[in-house]
């Protein structure tokens, strides 16, 4: 019975709703030929593509490719760069455009508000081959990095040749990229914060502090969850375009990330299936991430994706 | 409002100034570093080791020598071309799919919300989306660069819940007078969102600015690179001779650094210009964007 | 409107997954029809597809068709052209065989990407200039993958010109084959030795004088060269080169001084060892740590590119450094004197243990160096016409035009010599000299033909950089330089595979090593790892390759 009534259902819907979904239609189709299409194209992860074969044609190989990755010497510290860089950047990238939000939001002088906003936004603009460029000349022995290290009683030292210190490079750059541009979010949120709340926090007698607890945060609480909620789905997807402008082999220790190693393998070393075997690797971790986050913050807080 | 302010408040708010201000001064310098770079003189600057405040001599050669090249003023147009075309398509098509997941009594909503969140999640990887761009006769030419990249599902689900926020009597209205979808669309809802519109352009417009993978790999012909690849093009004229790995392989002039930062320049400061004009809707335009999905 | 136009964008692509299929099945019979033909033609006479016989055939060629060309455009042409094919070279190549071609390039430094993908959805441009040794599994596999067509029958049939060429040079002629004897690329080949020694090391002339010191030999003398500019000349980072280039990493003399290498090299015993895990490794490892630490090489090493290392060989942070004559050495003198009239670079040997002994080992190309050379793919319909077009670049006005240009433009003969115009040389338009060579020809770089020395001749045009040649070809190398090699199709993926963990895993080690990072102590557990990853199979490979290119 039910299938008929869900099927009678929809036919009933189409019908009312038929505008509607023919207005639709050009970004249903988008997303069918632009996003699924390639995702059935990733069955070639499970075989021995051959350009000549085709990616039905090219013969089958089960799960060769995802063995060998797992088997690779380098899959565990791939796997544990990826996650570490992920996580790194998730607790100190992730306050910061909330804290200079919060910061902003404090200021009374609208000239002086407006200006730095406009300020920190621009990093944003840059684009990311120019800001790597910029790293690597700041971080040399002579760079200005530095140069004020030693004004500080420190040594010089070749920064970005430092396994140690790769991380607290990508991630603080990364920081000063974004952190102006990610907060316009929260400083929209926080300008729809209903001033009647503060009033009456204030009559209550809260401080400052008091307001940013029991008002200020739990106002933008939404925005922050579903945010937090959208970075991890995407924590193993760090791009591989800075990564691969900012590593040397004196740092794949801790900066080689799987991206990286996907791009290195399907586009310099043309083993394209292996190289989708591995990226499909990575978006189903992602997948398993973000399934899990989203049911916790549904039990916790009530606030979810879907 | 008057509020007494405490002189924890006070202290608080000096601090904060200054606070702000060292993000500003760490925000800028080194764009006020490449900008000074690019006016200075290139063999001073060669020699210069540590902080750069002004400029070091003045010479506009590097702009001269950059403008002399064939490529930028192509660079531009192409960018140019992509960037409005882009920007046009990306918002229409946005907007559209956002009108669709906003309204209420659509059966198929749900599921078709689900199938384009999944894609924020998952993908086919590089290789397989290239292969499709190929199927679809999309590689070496700048649609190749407009078409696949129309909707962006972040940018969509931002102007989804602007819209849903918007008072449904005005619709409703709408509805009882007759007006169709694409009416309500055009005619009620877009002025109604000019702020978030101005937002939607400018993630667009920047992503489009700023982008050079894909084309870097999918334009084929010279005449057809947009800006950013020439742009890297020039920064990365180190690696080049590798290639060429002969006797005499690379320049007998060496590129100086000025023209780097020169080039920068030239690639950057339009999009800069845009901002300004945009900026006023900007905070208004989030706030409705501040999303929940 | 929407709606129609979505219509005809599911029509479009329905199309084209449908002649995508057609194209690749049609490729394939393409290829083995053409070669039946081929065949056939041979047996009839000398018919071809035109309809001209092979003893009437003479350029222009006499066709409306144009050809597809792709290749990475070198970054001396880019500057002032958007396109080869605008250069008055290409013009003239054009005009001269009568062939239109289209060209298409690749972003610099993103060729290997392009590549990649235009491989992976096989639908290709009817020629493609690349490495083509760098195809993953070598050539014999871009031949069985349907990527390129062999050319054994074309040249027969087609290309008089470079079979005359290789039929005079059998040498040649073994190493642009594969084992199984499959010509796959109308090659570049270096017209003479002494274009095969292009890398070295340079020092500060002007300061060995000033400190009374020669030009150095031995490790122990650059070592006391090295100290001595930094504490008396004030050099912070004494030797630097580019680290991130992978060819002068490849190619340190350093490594060389320890008869090893940082890659395979051939051994004195006749067979291919990787050089990486040998004693000599280690020892040259320990050397470069110590100077490391004393401050001797550039700290900032691992990530250093061309911008910085020619700010310091320019402007007085660095004495030595190690790169090409021309587009190192002459670049830094030039621009250096601007400022120190006195600056002055001069070659240095490839250094020794021992003073006196003649170096063992150092940097030296194959005459067929893998660079530039040219395959016809199997998307190709007009095989006859690109080959012919190729062909040409070996004749004897096709080696004119490419090392020279256009004669009464670019050069002129003086006494039977080709001498370059004063156009060329002092560019009215301020070129540099490498630009507008590049205008007119591919002498100065590469591509399907024979390289002339007569070109470096004048393009070296001081005095240190015309004996740099000389002065670093003074080295056993030939004897050590692996011939053109390559696994065969079954071997290649495994040795990819082996190869680029143990790659990875060396160069990481490796500077780790150098600054210290690891204790030396560590090797023998190092060279340990690289053997677990498969060390011995991938020699295996790499002996066997040789063997089979012996026999060829």
């Amino acid at each position: 019975m039910k299938p008929k009534g869900l099927l009678y259902r929809i036919k009933k819907d189409m019908r009312k709703n038929y505008s509607l979904y023919l207005l639709v239609l050009p970004v249903f189709i988008f997303y069918l030929l632009f996003k699924y299409k390639p995702m059935y194209g990733a069955i070639i992860a499970f075989k021995r593509y051959t350009p000549t074969l085709g990616i039905e044609g090219s013969p089958w190989v089960g799960l060769e490719n995802f063995i060998r990755f797992f088997n690779s010497v380098y899959f565990k510290r791939l796997l544990k760069n990826t996650l570490l860089l992920s996580v790194y950047s998730l607790i100190f990238g992730f306050p910061a455009p909330i804290i200079l939000a919060l910061l902003l939001n404090e200021v009374r002088n609208n000239k002086f508000k407006k200006l730095t906003q406009t300020v920190t936004y621009l990093p944003h603009f840059i684009s990311l081959i120019v800001v790597t460029g910029m790293i690597v000349n700041f971080t040399m022995t002579t760079g200005v990095i530095n140069d004020i290290i030693v004004f500080f009683g420190g040594e010089r030292s070749p920064l970005l040749q430092n396994p140690h210190l790769y991380r607290t490079i990508y991630i603080i750059s990364d920081i000063w990229q974004e952190v102006g541009w990610g907060s316009i979010i929260y400083l929209a949120a926080l300008s729809g914060v209903d001033s009647q709340l503060y009033e009456a926090a204030m009559t209550d007698g809260a401080g400052k502090f008091k307001q940013l607890i029991y008002v200020t945060l739990p106002s933008i609480m939404p925005t922050i969850i579903v945010m937090l909620i959208l970075k991890i789905g995407s924590l193993m997807s760090i791009g591989y375009e800075k990564t691969i402008l900012l590593y040397n082999p004196s740092t794949y220790e801790t900066a080689d990330i799987i991206s990286s190693y996907v791009y290195r393998i399907g586009l310099l070393e043309q083993n394209w299936s292996y190289s989708t075997a591995i990226g499909l690797f990575n978006s189903v971790i992602n997948l398993i991430l973000l399934t899990i986050t989203n049911k916790l913050s549904k039990r916790l807080s009530e606030t979810s994706l879907w | 409002m008057k509020i007494k302010r405490s002189k924890g408040e006070i202290i608080f708010s000096g601090f904060n100034y200054i606070l702000l201000t060292c993000i500003m001064i760490i925000c800028l310098y080194p764009v006020w570093y490449v900008v000074v770079a690019s006016i200075s003189n290139s063999s001073l600057l060669t020699q210069h080791s540590g902080i750069l405040l002004a400029p070091l001599g003045f010479s506009l050669d590097s702009y001269r020598k950059v403008f002399k090249n064939p490529m930028i003023l192509r660079g531009y147009v192409n960018t140019l071309f992509i960037l409005v075309t882009g920007v046009f398509l990306d918002i229409i098509m946005t907007s559209i799919g956002a009108y669709f997941l906003s309204r209420k009594g659509v059966l198929l909503k749900k599921p078709i919300m689900m199938m384009i969140l999944f894609t924020m999640f998952f993908s086919g990887g590089m290789i397989p989306f290239y292969l499709t761009l190929k199927d679809l006769h999309m590689t070496n030419t700048l649609w190749g660069l407009v078409i696949p990249f129309m909707v962006n599902t972040y940018n969509l689900i931002i102007l989804k819940t602007s819209f849903q926020s918007l008072p449904e009597s005005l619709t409703e209205a709408a509805e009882i007078d007759g007006a169709g979808h694409l009416r309500i669309l055009f005619f009620i809802i877009l002025p109604l969102s000019k702020a978030i519109i101005a937002v939607m352009v400018l993630y667009y417009g920047v992503g489009i600015w700023n982008g050079w993978f894909w084309a870097s790999t999918i334009i084929r012909k010279r005449e057809l690179y947009p800006l950013q690849v020439i742009l890297r093009e020039i920064l990365m004229q180190n690696d080049v001779g590798a290639m060429a790995a002969g006797v005499s392989a690379a320049d007998q002039e060496s590129v100086g650094m000025t023209i780097k930062y020169a080039t920068i320049v030239v690639a950057t400061v339009p999009i800069l210009c845009v901002y300004p004009f945009l900026q006023k809707y900007f905070t208004k335009g989030v706030l409705i964007g501040a999303v929940k999905a | 409107m929407v709606k129609r136009k979505l219509l005809a964008l599911m029509t479009v692509a329905t199309i084209v997954i449908l002649s995508l299929v057609g194209c690749s099945s049609s490729g394939g019979s393409n290829s083995s029809s053409s070669k039946d033909t081929a065949k056939n033609t041979q047996g009839e006479g000398t018919e071809t597809s035109e309809g001209v016989t092979e003893v009437e055939f003479s350029y222009p060629m006499n066709t409306d068709k144009t050809l597809t060309y792709w290749g990475t455009l070198n970054q001396n042409v880019s500057p002032n052209f958007s396109n080869l094919g605008e250069t008055p070279f290409a013009k003239a190549w054009m005009e001269q065989t009568g062939v239109q071609i289209e060209f298409q390039h690749p972003p610099a430094g993103q060729d290997q990407e392009q590549f990649s993908l235009l491989l992976a959805d096989g639908n290709l441009p009817d020629m493609m200039e690349y490495p083509w040794m760098n195809y993953p599994g070598g050539p014999e596999k871009a031949i069985s993958d349907n990527a390129i067509i062999p050319l054994n029958d074309v040249f027969e049939q087609y290309c008089p010109n470079l079979m005359a060429y290789l039929k005079a040079n059998p040498d040649i002629d073994k190493m642009i084959k594969t084992d199984e004897g499959h010509y796959y690329v109308f090659p570049f080949i270096r017209g003479d030795q002494v274009l095969c020694n292009t890398i070295g090391l340079m020092v500060r002339e002007d300061w060995l004088k000033d400190l009374n010191l020669e030009v150095p030999t031995t490790i122990d003398e650059w070592h006391t060269v090295l100290t001595r500019f930094k504490e008396e000349k004030g050099a912070t980072s004494p030797f630097s080169y580019e680290y991130t280039m992978g060819v002068l990493t490849e190619e340190n003399p350093f490594t060389y001084a320890f008869n090893t290498s940082k890659n395979f090299y051939l051994n004195s015993d006749g067979t291919i060892h990787f050089g990486a895990v040998e004693p000599g490794y280690k020892d040259f490892l320990a050397t470069f740590a110590q100077w490391y630490k004393e401050g001797l090489i550039d700290q900032d090493l691992a990530t250093l590119a061309l911008d910085q290392v020619s700010a310091k060989m320019t402007n007085g942070s660095a004495g030595a450094s190690i790169g090409w004559a021309g587009s190192r050495m002459g670049v830094w003198i030039n621009a250096a004197q601007a400022t120190d009239p006195n600056y002055m670079l001069v070659a240095a040997p490839y250094p020794t243990l021992n003073k006196g002994d003649k170096p063992e080992m150092g940097q030296i190309e194959n005459r067929y160096p893998n660079q530039g050379g040219v395959a016809i793919t199997t998307s190709c319909d007009d095989v006859e016409i690109a080959a012919r077009l190729l062909d040409y670049d070996y004749s004897e006005a096709g080696h004119m035009l490419f090392n020279f240009g256009i004669e009464g433009e670019s050069y002129t003969m003086v006494d039977g010599y080709p001498t370059y115009t004063s156009q060329v040389l002092n560019n009215p338009d301020g070129w540099p000299l490498a630009q507008s060579l590049s205008a007119y020809i591919r002498g100065n770089y590469n591509g399907p033909f024979v390289q002339d020395k007569r070109y470096l001749e004048q393009y070296y045009m001081i005095a240190s950089q015309k004996v740099s040649n000389q002065i670093w070809g003074a080295t056993n190398a030939a004897a050590h330089k692996i011939p053109p090699i390559s696994p065969n199709s079954e071997e290649s993926q495994e040795i990819s595979f082996i190869m680029n963990e143990i790659n990875t895993y060396r160069d990481e080690m490796t500077l780790k090593f150098i600054f210290g990072d690891e204790s030396l102590d560590k090797f023998d557990d190092y060279v340990s790892t690289i053997e677990s990853m498969g060390l011995d199979r991938a020699l295996e490979i790499q002996n066997a390759s040789l063997a089979r290119y012996k026999s060829r």
